[in-house]
């Protein structure tokens, strides 16, 4: 039910189709073109760019871990057994001696891996069904859509678990496993976007010209549809990256030793009452990593969308 | 009766104030039509809205101006008494029927609506009074319809509908915003043959707000022509459209094809655009676009004068001028006087 | 309106079977049920094999599904080799609590959620709508697992430590000592966690379809008639902005099982969540069988719930 919902809150709001802008309105100013429209708008939209900002910054530091990690993985440290944080260890040990810290960069490329990979094929696949089946329509439409809906009746959930205690997820297979249950909801909205788009006028030009099928949806198509894209894209990174979190914290997900944010909370779950930081810096570097992605999504929706005054 | 007097609508925006109205003027008498033309962004519609108290306050204000209707000023007035005036002495209707219709609710149920809030009636005389004037509207079968909602019904019947809302507890005016615009030309014709009739049958005067000069000729006793937010031209129909004193209105007549001059004149199109109103030009607003522009124009703003017995003009240039000006340009269009 | 129901239902049957395969092959691609049995050097491989043949186990895979789905359809779902005892047995009496967990949280999350995301949008822009916005971001970035534990502990355990008595329980339905207050108490805690983030969800919802309808052309309409903007904003936009959350609210009762399952784990609540989860650790596959295609058709049954709701708050929409 919450992870339903998510979506569905996440993609409150209309679905922007982009249009070119109109300008003249205003003597003094020239036009603008799109491009530059849209990065404006983003400007504004404070904590997007702060979420946006911090998204890169721990890219980067998950991408950097091996260098910037203060502490080896796996090394212990018997005299600082379970050690509250403190300028040593900023996250604190755990029972083991190990930097929090350091264990928690390393879950992070995990986790952040798993949610970039997922949102980006996820929207590939769901964007190239949606289009397919929007353009083509009849059979096609009906196939595909009829395979979408069998999937949609699938609780996912439940399905991920089993899957995980099948095959013991690895951070590829993960990743795979979510791909597989995420693309629907996208390929329905483009589907929609482009079935309004299809019969409209300069679709129906370029078909009259001649112009191919394939060249149609790339070059006509997929533009207007990049609006919706982008921002469910940003949504289905969130979304992954909290379910990763949550089937691993479960045991079903990322397996030990491979760490996770998730993973890391079923540990932690054991001490919670009494190294309470084990179970807090965790879950509030899936919080923030979270909150800043549906950020930047956020933004991104208002920075595109047509209808937004400005 | 409706008295509008130097009436400035402002609204404050990011970017500036917009001067939507800027100084307009008009009186209207019981059972006539007044039609307000001019381009969008012109200023009619807010116009409109004025009267009605219509306009959101916190971006919009009213600096200067007084609205007199019945010898009351409705600029000062409350907002209780507004809504006793609004559906009751003064009804709108509104150009697109579709959207300005609830979905939810039918259409009897709107109607009816309309008529117990003015008025201390039953349910059921409420819905009769909705039947008859669904009929009066020219709906067949009102009974039935009253209990439809409004995606069953068709366009033009729809405006239908809302001509009905406007009208069922018989106010002194009716202010119509483009209410043809979005409609079939076919049904064009029909919605204003039935607004011309009931106009005789309940007295009702109207305010036409329309771009189109088609059906202003047809409806309207009085017009007034705006532009970027000022009355620029002011009189009887027949003088505005056969000998207009102001070149914009001109210029507008010039620009739109006539059936019967088809192939033999043509057509002069008005260059530019309209100006923002909140960067007006300097001197009379119309300058940057105006085929008889000179020097002064572009420091000079012109007032609104009375040229002939009624009929006013807000150009520098005298009658005599815009004559001459007007017959050479007709001469090269082919155009007959 | 009867074809369309008939061709529902039909639509539904096709997806469902198709559902049950699936359910049907990946559950028992992986599980071997006998296999404690197997570890065991006590028992013999003979005797493995008798209770093989006794539960079907030897059949090939095709034939146990059918066998599975005849039975199921006549409500005979197997035999839970863990609890020993026939799964519906097993599965029966943890169907109230997950009603009880999600009901209650759905109720709690729409008296909330609704109207405020009603007001946020009328204030838009207002400092109670940003406010408001800014802990709906954090609400629906939170994994909801991790905010049971942190509930756990900081209303659990730190509140009972400052307050000297048990204010809130962290896990389980009932202390055994029965009375309202005491399921309350136990009931608090994993409503709270799931409401939170629902409320975060259903209110940014609402706002939106609330704004939409603020813009609406016939709310002018309806002033122009002399109605004040209380009446304006109470009938004529309400009305219609309460449309979509209508589809919500039962499509989410749809996904009730899956999103029982975190939480009821996390707060160990016996429902039929943490039965799955608990299911598939120990490797009772009939049990997580049964579950998932319960949820399978509970998805299909609310989706078609949700589709009649639909045309019947919104006149526009029919199925004749």
């Amino acid at each position: 039910m919450v992870e339903h919902e998510r979506q569905v809150a996440a993609g409150a709001g209309q679905a922007p189709v982009a249009e070119p802008p109109v300008s003249g309105e205003h003597p003094r100013v020239e036009g603008r073109t799109q491009r530059q429209i849209v990065w404006r708008r983003f400007r504004r939209h404070r904590l997007a760019l702060v979420g946006g900002v911090v998204l890169l910054l721990l890219y980067a530091a998950a991408i950097l871990t091996p260098w910037i990690a203060p502490y080896g993985y796996d090394e212990i440290d018997v005299s600082a057994l379970n050690q509250p944080p403190s300028l040593e260890h900023p996250m604190g040990t755990d029972r083991l001696g190990r930097d929090e810290l350091t264990r928690v960069l390393y879950g992070g490329r995990v986790s952040l891996m798993v949610g970039l990979c997922v949102g980006i094929f996820s929207t590939l696949i769901g964007a190239t069904v949606g289009i397919v089946s929007g353009y083509y329509g009849r059979f096609v439409d009906s196939a595909l859509m009829g395979f979408t809906d069998y999937m949609l009746v699938l609780p996912f959930l439940p399905l991920l678990l089993v899957l995980g205690s099948l095959f013991s997820f690895t951070p590829v297979t993960i990743t795979l496993a979510l791909v597989l249950l995420l693309w629907m909801d996208l390929a329905r909205l483009v589907r929609g976007q482009v079935l309004s788009l299809r019969d409209q006028e300069f679709v129906l030009a370029a078909r009259a010209i001649g112009v191919s099928d394939l060249r149609i949806m790339a070059r006509h198509i997929l533009p207007n549809v990049v609006g919706v894209l982008v921002v469910k894209a940003t949504l289905a990174v969130a979304l992954a990256i909290l379910l990763e979190s949550a089937i691993s914290y479960l045991g079903f997900g990322i397996q030990p030793p491979t760490p996770s944010w998730g993973n890391m909370l079923t540990d932690a779950r054991a001490t919670m009452t009494t190294q309470w930081w084990l179970t807090v810096f965790p879950g509030l570097m899936i919080v923030i990593t979270a909150l800043c992605v549906n950020f930047l999504g956020d933004g991104l929706r208002d920075a595109l969308d047509p209808k937004a005054v400005e | 009766m409706l008295e509008v007097n130097n009436l400035k609508t402002y609204f404050h925006t990011a970017d500036g104030v917009v001067k939507a109205v800027d100084g307009v003027s008009f009186a209207l008498e019981p059972g006539e039509t007044l039609g307000i033309v001019g381009e969008s962004g012109s200023g009619k519609s807010v116009t409109a809205l004025s009267v009605m108290q219509l306009n959101p306050q916190p971006p919009c204000e009213y600096p200067e101006g007084e609205i007199l209707f019945e010898g009351r000023d409705l600029l000062g007035a409350s907002e209780k008494e507004m809504q006793k005036i609004r559906g009751n002495d003064i009804a709108m209707i509104f150009q697109d029927p579709m959207t300005s219709l609830n979905p939810v609710f039918t259409v009897g149920d709107q109607i009816a609506e309309a008529i117990r809030i003015h008025q201390k009636v039953s349910k059921k005389e409420a819905r009769e009074r909705t039947v008859q004037v669904l009929r009066d509207v020219g709906i067949a079968n009102p009974e039935q319809r009253a209990r439809e909602y409004p995606h069953q019904f068709s366009g033009g019947m729809r405006q239908r509908a809302m001509i009905a809302m406007g009208l069922a507890c018989n106010p002194k005016v009716l202010i119509a915003d483009e209410p043809t615009t979005a409609l079939d030309v076919t049904i064009q014709a029909q919605i204003l043959e039935l607004m011309v009739d009931l106009q005789e049958k309940y007295g009702t005067a109207i305010i036409m707000i329309t771009h189109d000069l088609g059906v202003v000729a047809q409806m309207a006793d009085k017009v007034m022509v705006m532009y970027a937010g000022r009355s620029v031209e002011q009189g009887p129909t027949d003088p505005i459209f056969y000998d207009p004193l102001m070149p914009y209105t001109w210029a507008l007549l010039r620009s739109i094809p006539r059936l019967d001059t088809a192939g033999e004149v043509r057509l002069l199109p008005i260059k530019g655009q309209p100006p923002s109103l909140i960067f007006l030009p300097e001197g009379c607003n119309f300058s940057p676009r105006c085929p008889f522009v000179r020097d002064e124009c572009r420091s000079t703003d012109p007032a609104l004068e009375e040229k002939r017995p009624g009929h006013s003009a807000a150009c520098i240039l005298s009658v005599q001028e815009v004559e001459e000006k007007k017959h050479l340009v007709d001469e090269e269009l082919g155009v007959e006087r | 309106m009867l074809a369309y129901t008939v061709r529902r239902f039909l639509f539904s049957v096709v997806v469902l079977f198709l559902a049950s395969v699936t359910i049907f092959v990946l559950v028992n691609l992986g599980y071997d049920p006998l296999a404690d049995l197997r570890q065991n050097p006590r028992i013999s491989g003979e005797d493995i094999r008798r209770i093989a043949a006794i539960y079907g186990l030897d059949r090939p895979l095709h034939e146990r599904y059918v066998i599975w789905i005849t039975d199921f359809v006549r409500g005979d779902f197997g035999y839970s080799v863990n609890n020993q005892s026939p799964v519906a047995e097993v599965i029966g009496p943890r169907v109230w609590p997950t009603v009880l967990l999600m009901g209650t949280s759905l109720i709690f999350t729409v008296i909330i959620a609704v109207p405020f995301g009603i007001y946020s949008a009328i204030k838009k822009y207002s400092t109670l709508d940003n406010v408001g916005t800014f802990l709906s971001f954090v609400g629906y970035s939170m994994p909801s697992f991790w905010l049971g534990l942190i509930l756990q502990l900081v209303l659990g355990v730190y509140l009972t430590a400052w307050a000297g008595t048990r204010i809130f329980y962290t896990s389980g339905m009932s202390s055994g000592e029965g009375g309202l207050l005491d399921l309350l108490q136990h009931l608090t805690l994993p409503v709270l966690t799931l409401s939170a983030i629902s409320i975060a969800a259903y209110s940014r919802f609402q706002r939106s379809a609330m704004l939409e309808v603020l813009s609406a052309d016939y709310l002018r309409t309806a002033r122009a008639k002399g109605l004040s903007q209380r009446r304006v904003y109470l009938k004529h936009a309400l009305r219609n902005a309460l449309i979509p959350i209508v589809t919500l609210i039962a499509l989410d009762m749809g996904a009730l099982l899956g999103g029982a399952i975190i939480t009821e784990t996390v707060f160990a609540w016996p429902g039929l969540g943490f039965l799955l989860a608990d299911a598939l650790y120990k490797g009772d596959y009939n049990v997580a069988q049964a579950l998932l295609m319960i949820s399978a058709i509970l998805i299909v049954f609310f989706n078609f719930v949700a589709d009649i709701a639909y045309s019947i708050v919104d006149p526009r929409i029919s199925y004749s």
